[in-house]
């Protein structure tokens, strides 16, 4: 069988590499059973189509990340909350865990085949320090989505944009900082543009991608090639996680290279952070629960497999 | 277009396939954020024509330049150019100019080949002059900084300008009647029609001023243009009710036309994709046993075959991480490549059968001079291809042109 | 057929003021958004309702654009037809381009309502997106209409090509 799978991370991405070698792995495992033509960079769908376009076989295979489609994965969505992660392995893991232990209904449209979860999403900013939570009061941060959330719980103002947009504003001063990985830094060029990396792990959010693949393709497979599908899954996973760890490594020593510094919380000032974004946390399980589903029950668990996997 | 496009999806893959991909390809062409620059570049040259700006602003220019045979089609890239420093597309710079500059070349008798092909490509000038959308997804497929990219596109884009200068004048003594020449001004004369750039001057301070200070980003730069002409012509008194409801409209109709080809070109990009022709001819360049020129040369070509297909942003997309290893084993340089990258494809886009730029020109000619078909606006670009090639090998025989400015950086 | 083309100009000239303002009102979005920023309160989410406010903006003056017939076509061998090769021509670019716009529409409105029913909405405001696709289907529709308006005209014979 040939299955087409599309990826919206740019073909020189760590992250789409991975995923190619993961097709090559299936093809070479599956014994030549499985081909996979693999599309990067949002050639067959983009970033926020990707789900669709497996659910409307578009492309058999789709790789995106679950936050373009808010409100869709209201289980899912308890992983990208700010719970203080400090791993790119660790977030993987918790994401993966989440899908296993709920199943949830809202993925049901499609064969899932992993997730995987970048690195602690922290705070980066131009010309003003951090230290302390009111130095943030005011500041205007480039925040979308889950991190713009986060940003205005601890007193920012979040500013949509883009990331190239974003490297612009902040290069001219239009914002004062940002919420992102530390591997951004180098993928996006932002250590050009930022000066102080503040350390606010105790309230760092992730984002969760998925790997799905449309269902009728997957029930044609043979049970063969169901079972190298899931190993090949299984191992990629984990290979994900410790890539994007990686990366978040380069984009530190590239942050150091070109002179930033990093700004260290202490213990009770980041009991602080974590307490400013705890409405956030609050505010999904009131929304999460008005879908009728039990979202104190996800919180809980997403926290406790957090902590069991850092 | 956008019917071959999704008959041939649905052929490769499903038609079921190819009916979700329709809906979801067009609306989020309409949807895109980058793409709704493009109605207000084109309602803000909508307006500076209502409010008589783009008059004023030829008027100065045929005071100066008008006695030189194509003087005004010179003066149109020259304001290209500048104009490129604001804005980030080539189809919106060559939007916003036809819209200014084709009535005031007619006025002027000007060759509709002339007139219109001088806009078409001058529109490249926009994407070539910083900011600009393909360095943009360049520098973040191939990791270098957007910073020394953008900055590298500047000589370029001079030189560009200046070997655009040369083709003018070429075409004009090949055929004296494609520019006339005007009256020649004496000084005095010249100085005081200075005072008709004063409301142009304003805007640009404004926008130019604005976006270096940091007061907003490129993309935003549209909206406060278009605020800044409006403001500068209602305290003029330049613009009445009925104009800016006019060109309100005449926006509309142009811009719905423009996204319509660009969502076109998208689907149809789509099912390129599928049939994996960009992928396999990169694959093969890559394998070719030949010298460094000449697999350059090859690459080059390609770009220039792909482009009169595809639209530039897709095929930078789908090629860059396939020829990029093989540029850098070759000893070139990423950043001149990238610059290079993109003065190739903004030759596609005045090509057939897929020049967005010729269709945009070709749409907002419609209403203001219609009399201009396509095939004049395709004969028009003929010597601007020939200056676009002549400046990629001065890029060649010179690569500091490109690599002094951002060396400047570090 | 009069009642057709008479109720049709009606709604093409409200989505055309409708689109106008769209636009008109993107423009004020981002400069509100400066300027709020210049002073500290930035406008969240200005990019997304000016994507939502663009794509309102050309779906409402699909109809418009038809009517000011500012579709390309074929137009460069047309001028080379005699008046029946042309009617003929006329006809089938038009039926061809009823069919393609008609199933648009559909998938449009299926694709508007798929969306509604995954309870997505848009990421940074949360805004119900799918409204801004129903608009983009029904812009689509009534454009279907126009089409299907001139090809009823070229058979009557009230309007040479
Ligand atoms: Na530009
Ligand atoms: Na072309």
């Amino acid at each position: 069988t040939m299955l087409t799978y599309s990826n919206f991370f740019p073909p020189t991405h760590i992250q789409s590499k991975l995923a190619h070698e993961w097709a090559k792995e299936v093809e070479k495992r599956s014994g030549g059973e499985v081909m996979v033509q693999y599309f990067p960079g949002g050639t067959l769908t983009k970033a926020r189509q990707a789900y669709d376009g497996v659910v409307q076989g578009i492309s058999d295979i789709g790789m995106s990340a679950l936050a373009y489609s808010r409100g869709r994965f209201p289980v899912m969505a308890a992983v990208d909350l700010p719970l203080g992660y400090t791993s790119g392995v660790g977030a993987t893991s918790v994401a993966n865990e989440v899908y296993r232990h709920f199943k949830p209904e809202e993925l049901s449209d499609v064969k899932v085949l992993y997730f995987h979860a970048h690195g602690p999403g922290i705070l980066f900013t131009k010309g003003k320090k951090v230290e302390k939570l009111e130095d943030l009061q005011g500041l205007k941060v480039r925040a979308t989505g889950n991190s713009a959330k986060l940003a205005a719980a601890l007193g920012a103002t979040p500013v949509a944009q883009s990331m190239p947009d974003a490297y612009q504003s902040l290069r001219k001063g239009v914002v004062d900082g940002g919420f992102y990985p530390m591997e951004t830094n180098k993928g996006w060029k932002m250590a050009e543009v930022v000066d102080y990396c503040t350390e606010s792990y105790p309230a760092a959010y992730t984002t969760t991608f998925f790997v799905v693949m449309n269902k009728a393709k997957w029930d044609a497979l043979s049970d063969n090639a169901k079972k190298v599908l899931e190993e090949v899954s299984a191992e990629w996973s984990v290979k994900h996680g410790e890539a994007w760890d990686s990366s978040d490594e380069e984009g530190r020593e590239y942050f150091v290279e070109k002179g930033g510094s990093f700004i260290p919380l202490s213990k009770a000032e980041g009991k602080r952070w974590q307490d400013a974004a705890r409405p956030v946390i609050d505010q999904y399980i009131e929304e999460t629960t008005a879908k009728g589903l039990d979202g104190k029950a996800i919180v809980d668990f997403t926290e406790r497999s957090l902590k069991s996997a850092q | 277009m956008m019917l071959t496009g999704a008959v041939g999806f649905g052929l490769l893959i499903s038609p079921q396939a190819a009916l979700s991909l329709l809906p979801r390809e067009i609306y989020s062409t309409f949807a895109n954020y980058d793409l709704s620059t493009i109605p207000l570049f084109i309602l803000m040259g909508q307006v500076a024509f209502h409010a008589g700006i783009s008059k004023r602003l030829y008027e100065t220019a045929y005071h100066f330049l008008g006695h030189i045979r194509g003087g005004l089609a010179m003066a149109t890239v020259s304001a290209c150019t500048a104009f490129g420093a604001v804005c980030g597309s080539s189809p919106a710079t060559a939007a916003t100019m036809s819209s200014v500059g084709i009535p005031e070349m007619k006025r002027y008798g000007y060759a509709d080949s002339l007139a219109a092909g001088a806009v078409a490509s001058g529109g490249g000038l926009g994407m070539i002059m910083p900011p600009s959308v393909v360095l943009i997804v360049y520098g973040v497929l191939t990791g270098q900084s957007i910073g020394k990219l953008f900055v590298a596109g500047i000589i370029p884009a001079v030189i560009l300008t200046a070997l655009f200068i040369v083709a003018i004048a070429g075409v004009c003594m090949r055929n004296p009647d494609a520019g006339p020449c005007g009256e020649r001004y004496d000084w005095p004369a010249r100085l005081r029609s200075l005072g008709g750039l004063s409301d142009t001057i304003i805007v640009f301070a404004l926008v130019i001023g604005g976006m270096f200070k940091g007061l907003f980003t490129p993309t935003e730069a549209a909206s406060i243009g278009v605020a800044g002409v409006l403001g500068v012509s209602v305290i003029r008194r330049r613009i009445s009710w009925s104009g800016f409801v006019q060109s309100l409209q005449e926006t509309l109709r142009t811009s719905c036309m423009v996204m319509m080809l660009i969502a076109g070109a998208v689907v149809f990009g789509k099912f390129l994709a599928v049939t994996r022709i960009p992928f396999d001819m990169a694959g093969q360049v890559a394998g070719l046993d030949l010298p460094g020129w000449a697999v350059m040369t090859a690459i080059l070509g390609i770009y220039f075959l792909g482009g009169c297909f595809m639209d530039s942003l897709a095929l930078v997309m789908l090629t860059v991480p396939v020829f990029f290893p093989v540029v850098l084993g070759l000893g070139y340089d990423p950043i001149w490549f990238g610059v290079v990258i993109v003065l190739v494809t903004e030759m596609g886009v005045i090509t057939p059968p897929v020049g967005i730029n010729v269709y945009v020109v070709y749409g907002m000619t419609r209403k203001i001079a219609p009399t201009i078909a396509l095939e004049s606006i395709f004969k028009g670009i003929l010597p601007f291809l020939l200056a676009i090639i002549l400046g990629i090998a001065v890029l060649f025989v010179l690569p500091q042109a490109v690599l002094w400015l951002p060396g400047l950086m570090d | 057929m009069n009642a057709l083309t008479s109720t049709l100009s009606v709604i093409e000239r409200a989505m055309r003021a409708l689109a106008a303002c769209c636009l008109a009102c993107m423009a004020l979005i981002t400069v509100i958004d400066v300027t709020g920023r210049a002073f500290g309160h930035p406008l969240f989410g200005s990019e997304e309702i000016t994507a939502f406010l663009a794509a309102l903006a050309v779906a409402m003056s699909l109809p418009y654009a038809h009517s000011q017939r500012s579709h390309i076509a074929v137009e460069l061998f047309y001028v080379r037809l005699g008046r029946t090769a042309r009617t003929a021509a006329s006809l089938l670019t038009g039926t061809l381009s009823l069919a393609a716009f008609g199933v648009l529409s559909w998938r449009m409105a299926r694709f508007a309502l798929t969306t509604r029913e995954s309870g997505e909405v848009s990421m940074n405001l949360g805004l119900p997106e799918w409204m801004v696709m129903g608009a983009v289907a029904l812009g689509c529709a009534v454009f279907t209409l126009m089409i299907l308006r001139d090809i009823l005209r070229l058979v009557t014979g009230v309007e040479q090509a």
